[in-house]
């Protein structure tokens, strides 16, 4: 392995983002990271272009609060919209009297089910949810009414005022009873059941670990809750001004409930808050749309927090029972894994959520036989559906439990049981497709370990540094110290044969000073993750210029298609690189003429095209006078295929790797943590902007603490019982580890510019990670997340070594 | 209808319990707002008249020495100038450690001690520190004045002995003696959490024997609460390690405790039974290099 690293990215890996420690290990080869080959110099002498930290055009009016978010939003003329919901979990709607409210000074509008002009159900994938309920509510929360009124306390007032009279039907909130149960909805009660099975499915391994897992329902937790503003137009149709993940997707669901041609519904992005998978599935997008076309005036709606704890879908819970076999040299013979996610109410992405589960319940090993029962199915729990790590994290905190309690039985080394094992270029991961780019996880586990440990604890630690900090619980001595590592595989873009694409429209032209700027119209939704950098630094490199404008991301452009599964920067990434590459052509086709050298390569450089071999040249501004170059592109990935009745097949278009080490210190007696360090190495294939990578590598590492020892939705008989940020605890910079970062800069095949997305991989093996470090401390058992204190202090002992089933079977 | 309230602001205290004896429930003093406007929001309180406390801050937040060596705590005095009062410091250190771990710092420039007695929220940290410190509290009425032991003063969920046209004036402290003491609460799941447990533990010595101990608990039950069990097994004895273990072994196995949602009973016993002890330790000085509490 060379220690290198490619040229452009050199600053990527050790330049002056904070956190990058150390060097990356880059393996370079001679994959080409700046095509085509004539824009290499243009990228070293364009400022803020493709591989430095281009500060974010939205972070100084973010950092000082002039930065409209969507619950910003607003119209002199503008009501308030309001939605009354179900506070029952599962019952029949008998009657609705909406008199009292209708009748209310200030209250303009009362909709029910049958208001609705359109189809009466939205949904991403299956389209079971209504857009209000019309006889039967099925979770706690659902939409029964929406009201329109003056101010927003009228609003509040008026749907208080409706009277419902409901009739409670059975619960069903036991996934594992949803199969076998009266449906609760006449599509059925099972989302999908997906069997996998590769290799010799009857091989059995010396040694044999079983263990039983569970994941609690995490909350994506966004700190800017639901919010719009729809304004009526003139042609009957509507504007919305929406903070959401998916503008084409949610216009298409709002067309078809307000039974309008998609061309009369056109949705902006208002600022977003946050999103991690909560704001893919339509929320409140129907019902403010609803509201201004039957008022015919700006409606805005904002949810509270408690509303927004019921108005979006959560990460699946899961319960999974797994059994590893391995020979005596720790090669993994086969796994086994029943997995079983509780959908909620409706069907959200529950199936590719389950997709993810199966394909990657194994991690990222070579196993030479699996055999995988996966199911997602319908309660009337809360609705379930896409959040950071999309099924994968529930699958990693298994098989990495799994992976340890292997490294006990074999009385291995935990680190090099992974090493073993761990996925190369040309391995099959268990879904019999092979690994034709990158797959640095031995690379990403070596980054990982080699940061240094956290110094050891002092005689004068001052107590708030200890577990229960400012409470003073502890005492140096009642603390004991722990390290667990963890390693991921995420699947980038949509899977399963799905045709993903993403558009972007580049026009290039001068301003009124005579200076070239250029102009990026995308769809692609900003929620924080730095597209908005991005679209500006590949111009920059592409066009040679620095004045770069961000048209507002809207439906007046094509689809950029979702901002989740770490694919806006492949996907949205390659559209602005296509269209710039368009406009690019024009300009050297444009100097060509102007030069009179039809044939000659030429160059584009800052500012000007030249003409290497007479040095002759042209500035930009002045091919422009010809007028503006605009070009409009859409970016496909390779082709992927679905899953046969086996789970097997090339479903996936890419991976990414990442591995967590983590070091806590636990009191024991009272079963307190603090996590003190992640040091962490992860596959980005390049770092674009490496500031930004950090940025989602210190995010993501906050919400896998979350999961590990916080953050969970306790739900009672389908009622959620904290539903607010003083019961449903997200990290806060005094519960944040510090963190450790390494890039492994190796450029992936077919990725725009090599670059991998980076978004999920931190959130997904940082939980396990967390726990298998308070295993380490405690010796205690902990099969379910988020770990409670009670869990450590009364928890059963002696998990680490192997439980049932780990004598020697032939 | 949270919209529909009016605000008074009152230029006396005279003005301002006139306008609390109105017989309605819903006329509420408001200070510091930071429980209160928990309430309204949540929908849990609907006032009809909100009586503003502002303008009575000049007279009613002075933290002074009395002339028996107790300390005299104004109601408005803000949290944070309670913790950064050196009577404070120097006479009820308790008291100023407890603060300093409250919650967060912005609450506590807004919170003042008259609300966060009134309040009577189970989940908090000065209830149980006021019943340690022997506290009485003085409050005023149209009707007349009188006193009420901060061991009376709790008596359920937002419920206290303060009657609705009855104002919190001021809080009294004894002085305290020579003592040790400390303040320790568990905030299970983050920094910011409510405390899941709160001890406030204090013993004077008299010639190597306890003359005096309080030990309370808050945020395990629906008020704080002493334990006298406690106290008079300390009160003049002079404990080693392993009776100061039995002692709280046995505190916890008498407490009558229910299930939350973020622990269970079992739980919240064995915490009492570990957390006491270390408390205990900490001050009869017992512990082997344990932290002393301070900041």
């Amino acid at each position: 392995m060379t220690t290198t690293t490619c040229g452009p990215s050199s600053t990527a890996a050790t330049g002056s983002a904070p956190a990058v420690t150390g060097s990356a290990p880059a393996v370079t080869g001679s994959a080409p990271v700046a095509p085509p080959g004539t824009r290499e110099r243009t990228q070293r002498r364009v400022r803020d272009g493709l591989g430095t930290s281009a500060d974010r055009p939205d972070g100084t009016p973010k950092v000082t609060g002039a930065f409209a978010f969507s619950s910003d939003l607003h119209d002199q003329r503008m009501l308030w919209g309001r939605t009354l919901r179900s506070p029952h979990a599962h019952a029949r709607i008998v009657s609705i009297d909406t008199s009292a409210a209708a009748a209310m000074p200030g209250v303009v509008a009362v909709l029910l089910a049958e208001d609705v002009p359109g189809k009466a159900t939205f949904g991403l994938e299956h389209t079971d949810q209504p857009v209000l309920a019309r006889d039967v509510v099925r979770y706690e929360g659902e939409a029964v009414a929406i009201v329109a009124a003056e101010h927003p306390e009228t609003a509040l007032r008026a749907i208080r005022a409706i009277e419902v009279t409901y009739e409670p039907l059975p619960l069903l909130t036991d996934p594992a009873e949803a199969a076998t149960t009266d449906p609760i909805h006449p599509d059925g009660n099972v989302f999908r059941t997906l069997p996998l099975r590769h290799g010799d499915v009857d091989a059995t391994g010396d040694v044999v670990v079983e263990g039983t897992y569970e994941v609690g329902m995490q909350d994506q937790a966004f700190l800017g809750p639901e919010s719009a503003l729809a304004l009526p137009s003139d042609d009957g149709g509507v504007e919305l001004f929406i903070s959401t993940q998916w503008l084409h997707v949610d216009r298409d669901q709002v067309a078809a409930c307000l039974a309008l041609p998609a061309d009369q519904v056109h949705l902006t992005l208002g600022g977003v808050g946050g999103a991690f998978g909560a704001r893919e599935d339509v929320s409140l997008q129907v019902h403010v749309c609803l509201l201004a076309l039957a008022t015919g005036r700006p409606v805005k709606m904002l949810y509270s927090r408690a509303e927004s704890f019921l108005g979006h879908v959560h990460r699946h819970p899961a319960r999974m029972r797994y059994r590893h076999h391995a020979r005596r040299d720790g090669t993994l013979v086969k796994v086994e894994a029943e997995i079983l996610l509780d959908g909620g109410a409706y069907a959200s992405s529950s199936t590719a959520v389950l997709a993810n589960a199966v394909c990657f319940a194994a991690g990222p090993y070579r196993v030479e036989a699996a055999r995988i029962d996966g199911q997602v199915v319908r309660t009337n729990n809360p609705p379930c559906g896409a959040m950071r790590g999309f099924g994968v994290v529930q699958v990693c905190f298994a098989h990495e439990a799994q992976m340890d309690r292997l490294a006990a039985a074999l009385d291995m080394d935990p680190v090099e049981l992974r090493l073993h094992n761990a996925l190369k270029p040309g391995d099959a991961i268990i879904t019999g497709q092979r690994l034709t780019g990158t797959a640095p996880v031995r690379e990403v586990i070596e980054a990982a370990m080699a940061h240094p440990l956290p110094p050891d604890p002092r005689e004068d630690e001052p107590a708030i540094a200890l577990p229960g900090g400012a409470g003073l619980t502890a005492r140096r001595e009642d603390v004991r110290r722990g390290t667990g590592i963890a390693v991921s595989i995420k699947n980038l873009m949509y899977s399963e044969g799905f045709d993903d694409y993403s558009t972007a429209r580049v026009r290039l032209e001068t301003s009124p000073d005579g200076e070239p700027f250029a102009t990026v119209h995308s769809a692609c939704a900003e929620v924080g993750q730095g597209f908005v950098t991005l679209a500006q630094q590949i111009t920059r490199t592409a066009l040679g210029i620095e004045r770069v404008v961000l048209h507002a991301a809207d439906t007046g452009v094509g689809s950029a298609g979702s901002t989740s599964a770490s694919r806006q920067t492949w996907m949205s990434g390659g559209a602005v690189q296509l269209a710039c590459d368009t406009v690019h052509h024009g300009l050297l086709e444009r100097a060509r003429g102007v030069l009179g050298v039809p044939d000659e390569p030429l160059v584009l450089e800052p500012g000007r095209v030249v003409d290497p071999a007479t040095g002759a040249e042209v500035a930009i501004a002045q091919l422009l006078r010809a007028g503006p170059l605009e070009a409009t592109e859409e970016h496909h990935h390779a082709p992927t295929s679905t899953l046969d009745a086996d789970g097997q097949g090339d479903a996936h278009v890419s991976f990414a790797f990442a591995a967590h080490r983590a070091t806590v210190d636990v009191d024991p007696d009272l079963g307190l943590v603090r996590v003190l360090q992640i040091a962490t190495g992860q596959d980005v294939g390049r770092a674009l902007n490496p500031r930004a990578v950090i940025g989602q590598i210190e995010g993501g590492i906050a919400q896998g603490v979350g999961l590990a020892v916080m953050e969970e939705i306790l739900v009672e008989d389908g009622l959620v019982r904290n539903p607010s940020f003083t019961d449903y605890l997200i990290p806060t910079a005094l519960d944040m580890p510090s963190v450790a970062a390494t890039l492994i800069e190796q450029p992936e095949p077919g990725a725009p510019f090599g670059a991998k997305g980076v978004g999920e991989p931190p959130t997904i093996s940082s939980t396990p990670a967390v726990v298998a470090a308070i295993r380490d401390a405690t010796g205690k058992a902990l099969t379910r997340v988020p770990v409670r204190a009670q869990d450590i202090a009364f928890g059963e002992a002696g998990a680490i070594p192997p439980t049932a089933g780990s004598t020697s079977a032939g | 209808m949270s919209s529909g309230f009016t605000i008074e602001e009152p230029r006396s205290v005279d003005e301002a319990l006139t306008l609390l004896a109105q017989g309605d429930e819903t006329v509420r003093a408001i200070a510091g707002g930071t429980g209160l406007s928990l309430l309204m929001k949540y929908g849990f309180f609907e006032p009809a008249t909100l009586v503003s406390l502002r303008h009575l801050r000049s007279s009613l937040a002075d933290i002074e020495v009395t002339p028996d060596g107790g300390v005299r705590l104004g109601a408005m005095a803000t949290l944070r100038d309670l913790e950064d009062a050196p009577i404070v410091a120097e006479r009820l250190p308790l008291l100023r450690q407890a603060l300093g771990r409250l919650a967060t710092v912005r609450l506590r420039n807004a919170a003042q001690l008259g609300g966060a007695i009134a309040h009577g929220h189970p989940q908090m940290d000065t209830p149980p520190v006021l019943l340690a410190l022997d506290a009485q509290v003085q409050v005023a009425s149209i009707r007349g004045a009188r006193t009420i032991a901060a061991q009376d003063m709790f008596l359920g969920y937002y419920e206290t002995a303060v009657e609705d046209d009855e104002l919190i004036l001021e809080v009294r402290i004894p002085p305290q003696g020579e003592h040790r003491a400390t303040y320790r609460k568990i905030t299970a799941r983050a920094e910011d959490d409510w405390p899941m447990l709160g001890i406030a533990a204090l013993v004077a010595t008299d010639g190597g024997r306890i003359s005096r101990a309080r030990v309370a608990l808050g945020a395990l039950t629906d008020r704080p609460m002493r334990l006298p069990d406690v106290e008079s097994a300390l009160q003049g004895s002079d404990p080693g390690s392993d009776e100061v273990e039995a002692i709280a072994r046995d505190a916890a196995a008498a407490l009558d405790l229910y299930d939350k949602p973020a622990a269970s009973a079992a739980y919240q016993r064995h915490i009492v039974a570990v957390h006491l002890r270390r408390a205990l330790l900490e001050i009869l000085d017992l512990g082997d290099g344990s932290s002393k509490g301070g900041r």
